[in-house]
C-alpha cells in the first residue's frame, strides 16, 4: 500500500497559476500600499500632534520650573540678606547699649576731641557754665602717629587746643 | 563546447539573488520575474494543502505580497523557495485557525470547514472527473485535505513537491527528526483514509 500511496501522490496533476497571476499580485500590492498610506496618514498626524502637545507641555513645564527656581533663589537671597541685616541690627543695638555716652566733637589726624557725657552729667554742669571754659571731663585724645600707643593729653585750658581746630558741625556719636 | 538554446537562455537570466536585490529596491519588473519563477510551485503546493484551487490561488498571491513586504527582512540564508513555503504554510495555518474559531461560534454550521473545503476543491467539481484516475485524484486530494496541517504540510512538500528533509525542516521551522516522524505518521493516516477506497469499499 506504501507504493500505491506514493504513486497516487506523485500522479496528482500539478496545478498551475492562472494567467494574470503576477498582475493580480501587483494589484494586491498597490491596494495594500494605498490602504496603508491612508492608514498611515492619520497615524502620522496623531503622532505629530502628540509630539507638538508634548513639546508645548514640556516648554510650559520648563518655564514654570525655571520661574520656580528663580523665585526660590530670590527668596533665599532675601532671607539671607534679612538674616545679615538682623545680625547687623542686633550688633548695632548691642553696641548702642554697651557704648559709653560720649560725643565725638571732631579732630584731625593728630587729635580727637571727645566729650564724655557721663562725666559731664556727674559734674552737674549746665551748658551755659561751659561757655568760655574748659570742658571738665573732656579729654584731648592724641591718636599720635600710626602704630603707636594712644595717650591722653594733659588736661589744660581751652586755649591749649590747636589753632586750626574747628568744632564739627555734626559730631559723630559712637 | 555546444550549448543548447535553453542553456544559453538560462545563463542570460538574472540570478535569484540579483532579482531579490532589485526587488528590494522596488524594481517591479524584477519582482514580477520572481513571481513568475515560483508561482506555479506555490499554487500547486497550496492547492494540495487546502484542497481548493481558488483558495490556493488566493493564498499564493498573498504569499507573494507578504514576500514583497518582508523583502527588507529576508536574509538569503536558505533558498527563497523554503521561505515562500513557510509564508504559505503560515497563511494556511492562520486561516484554518480562524475557520476553526468561526465554526465554534457557529454551532449551526456543523460541517467541518476542512471537509467543506475539500468538497469545494476543483478536482471534485471538475466536469472531467469521470475517469478512474480522476476519481483517485479526487479521493487522494480529499484525504490529504482532511489531514491535520502538521502532517499535511510535510507530506505535500515531500511527496508532491519533492523537497529534501532539510528543505522541509527549513520551510516549516522544525527539526529534521520532527519532519520524519510527522511524515511517517501522515502517511499512516493517509493510508487509513484511503484504504476503504483502494479496497473497494468505497
Amino acid at each position: 500500500m506504501d507504493d500505491q500511496l506514493t504513486r497516487a501522490l506523485r500522479s496528482l496533476p500539478r496545478d498551475q497559476a492562472r494567467p494574470g497571476f503576477a498582475e493580480a499580485v501587483r494589484r494586491r500590492l498597490e491596494e495594500r500600499n494605498h490602504r496603508r498610506s491612508f492608514a498611515v496618514a492619520p497615524l502620522r498626524l496623531a503622532v505629530a500632534a502628540a509630539c507638538l502637545l508634548l513639546l508645548v507641555l514640556g516648554a510650559r513645564e520648563w518655564r514654570h520650573h525655571h520661574q520656580r527656581q528663580q523665585t526660590a533663589a530670590r527668596l533665599a537671597a532675601l532671607e539671607s540678606e534679612s538674616r545679615i541685616l538682623a545680625a547687623e541690627l542686633e550688633s548695632l543695638r548691642r553696641q548702642l547699649t554697651m557704648a559709653e555716652p560720649v560725643v565725638y566733637l571732631g579732630g584731625n589726624n593728630d587729635l580727637d576731641l571727645v566729650l564724655d557725657l557721663a562725666q559731664l552729667q556727674r559734674t552737674g554742669l549746665r551748658p551755659q557754665d561751659l561757655r568760655g571754659n574748659r570742658l571738665p571731663g573732656s579729654e584731648i585724645w592724641n591718636a599720635g602717629p600710626p602704630n603707636t600707643a594712644p595717650r591722653f593729653a594733659a588736661p589744660g585750658p581751652a586755649e591749649a587746643l590747636p589753632a586750626h581746630f574747628q568744632p564739627p558741625i555734626n559730631p559723630t556719636i559712637y | 563546447m555546444i550549448m543548447t538554446a535553453q542553456a544559453v537562455m538560462e545563463t542570460l537570466q538574472p540570478s535569484e539573488a540579483e532579482l531579490i536585490a532589485r526587488s528590494r529596491e522596488r524594481d517591479q519588473q524584477a519582482f514580477t520575474e520572481l513571481v513568475d519563477r515560483h508561482k506555479d510551485r506555490m499554487v500547486n503546493y497550496l492547492a494540495r494543502l487546502t484542497g481548493c484551487r481558488d483558495r490556493a490561488e488566493d493564498f499564493a498571491q498573498e504569499t507573494f505580497v507578504r514576500l514583497y513586504l518582508q523583502l527588507g527582512r529576508y536574509r538569503e540564508e536558505g533558498a527563497l523557495t523554503a521561505y515562500l513555503f513557510r509564508i504559505a504554510t503560515n497563511l494556511v495555518r492562520s486561516d484554518e485557525r480562524r475557520r476553526r474559531r468561526w465554526s465554534l461560534l457557529k454551532p449551526l454550521l456543523e460541517t467541518s470547514p476542512r471537509m467543506k473545503t475539500s468538497n469545494e476543491s476543483s478536482p471534485a467539481t471538475s466536469p472531467q472527473a469521470t475517469t478512474l484516475a480522476h476519481e483517485e485524484h479526487r479521493e487522494v486530494t480529499r484525504a490529504i485535505a482532511s489531514l491535520d496541517l502538521i502532517y499535511r504540510a510535510p507530506l505535500v512538500l515531500r511527496e508532491i513537491e519533492g523537497l529534501s528533509y532539510r528543505e522541509i525542516a527549513d520551510s516549516l521551522g522544525c527539526s529534521e527528526g520532527t519532519i520524519k516522524s510527522r511524515l511517517f505518521r501522515g502517511r499512516q493516516l493517509l493510508k487509513e483514509k484511503l484504504a476503504p477506497y483502494w479496497n473497494g469499499g468505497h
